[in-house]
């Protein structure tokens, strides 16, 4: 696991059309690795699962050790696939990451089913975990320069999105699959939008978690409106600016920013940092929702 | 540092061989580098259970997939597999939709309802999972069984 890139749709394109494009998203991400940092072997279209033990059925295996023409040979097999095959279908790019001393086999995926990629995004890029590497972070971050390598490959993948009916909209560099409650495993990430964005990221952590003073508020709030209303305060601009500057790497480009953690504890560093210095203190004085609901009974209770 | 093996029936295993060593691979008469999902390790207990073990798994799927492909690879060289272990810090929330622990320590996949199980021959084996904390617990206790054994003694 390593690398998780979610797609929105631009337009309203045709099924098969946005099958083809997300495909190519995948394709382009292999060809940016290919020959350097990976050697592709096969390609496979599994249905339901990746796998047998998981209930998945291998459909189509294709030698192929160039992306292109295995991207060709894949995207002829996809379409041959009736809509309630194809829409449970898990395409996997096979072979080989080459880190110098290390050699790891890994993946590149492209999720067609809604349940995998609830949980694994619409393109994935993984390494299988060897010896203290868990993760193809993990390779990643010590063996190359992550902050030039990632902005090349943000920049692949928004031109890929150029006249197409998917764009790019988020990119997860991560240890594991990334959750909603812990962004502590995140080593970078590419959101749409300005720091607003990462703070929503870090608030939707926040408020999973089991804190008292944190969970008897969260759920009487609106947290487009507390984060909104918090990201326009001077006060945490400047915290968030000088927090943010000692830990990551911030590159804005458009309306989106990558931000890449100069250490493998950066975004664990800086959540705890937001959580304790803006987000903790935004809420304290907030009423909880006990009292919300109770204020809710005695209006309705004056009106009768 | 080496990941402990989790014990099974109790008992540690008697025999150890690390999938990332080629030493170790040639014993068990597996090329290399003929597959690339490999697990960590394959292990022999008293119990004459063969196991294949992925550690410090963090991503569940990715760990089925290690230790299917392996189990496969050695069971064509002849080697019997009987359970097939992940040794995870947790269940990410993420992943929790998709797998749980069941109380027979079996890896269960939700949306079937079943347990998981892979086919290295021509039969099933069964998936377990052991939380990190599980095996720590595991040796604490086997060791002071050992020492209460010594001092008897």
């Amino acid at each position: 696991m390593g690398i998780y890139i979610e797609l929105y749709a631009i337009s309203s394109g045709r099924f098969y059309e946005k099958v083809r494009d997300k495909l190519q998203f995948c394709i382009s991400a292999l060809k940016f690795f290919q020959g350097g940092l990976f050697s592709l072997q096969d390609g496979e279209i599994w249905l339901y699962a990746p796998s047998e033990a998981l209930g998945g059925t291998l459909h189509s295996p294709v030698k192929a050790t160039d992306p292109y023409s295995a991207g060709q040979t894949i995207e002829d097999a996809l379409s041959a696939l009736p809509y309630d095959e194809l829409s449970q279908a898990i395409v996997m790019f096979n072979g080989v990451w080459d880190f110098g001393e290390i050699k790891t086999g890994g993946y590149f995926s492209v999720n067609y089913s809604p349940d995998w990629r609830q949980a694994y995004h619409d393109i994935e890029i993984g390494a299988y975990a060897k010896k203290d590497f868990a993760d193809l972070v993990d390779f990643l971050w010590i063996t190359q320069p992550m902050e030039s390598l990632s902005q090349k490959f943000i920049a692949t993948m928004r031109e890929t999105g150029v006249n197409r009916t998917l764009g790019l909209s988020t990119v997860f560099f991560s240890r594991g699959v990334p959750t909603d409650e812990d962004p502590t495993n995140l080593l970078g990430v590419h959101l749409d939008g300005d720091r607003k964005a990462l703070l929503r990221i870090f608030y939707r952590a926040l408020s999973q978690t089991e804190d008292p003073e944190v969970a008897s508020r969260i759920p009487a709030l609106n947290s487009s409106f507390f984060i909104t209303t918090i990201a326009a305060e001077e006060i945490v601009n400047e915290r968030l600016d000088k927090e943010m500057e000692e830990v990551m790497i911030i590159e804005r480009k458009g309306d989106s920013t990558t931000f890449i953690a100069k250490n493998a504890d950066s975004f664990a560093k800086l959540y705890d940092e937001v959580s304790k210095t803006i987000l903790k203190p935004g809420l304290a004085d907030l009423p909880t929702a006990k009292s919300v609901k109770n204020w809710i009974e005695s209006g309705l209770k004056k009106s009768r | 540092m080496r990941k402990k093996a989790p014990l099974l029936d109790g008992e540690a295993p008697d025999e150890e061989y690390q999938l990332d060593k080629d030493s170790d691979l040639q014993l068990l008469g597996l090329p290399r580098p003929a597959f690339w999902r490999i697990a960590d390790e394959y292990n022999h207990y008293p119990s004459c259970k063969h196991a294949v073990i992925e550690h410090k798994s963090k991503n569940l799927r990715d760990s089925i997939v290690q230790l299917e492909s392996t189990a496969r690879h050695l069971a064509t060289v002849g080697k019997n597999v009987e359970v097939t272990v992940i040794v995870a810090e947790r269940i990410s929330h993420t992943e929790a939709k998709f797998y749980r622990k069941g109380k027979d320590n079996k890896l269960y996949d939700r949306r079937r309802g079943v347990a998981v199980q892979i086919r290295p021959g021509n039969h099933l084996v069964d998936v377990l999972i052991f939380y990190v904390h599980e095996v720590n617990k595991m040796w604490d206790n086997h060791s002071s069984r050992l020492d209460r054994y010594f001092k008897v003694a």
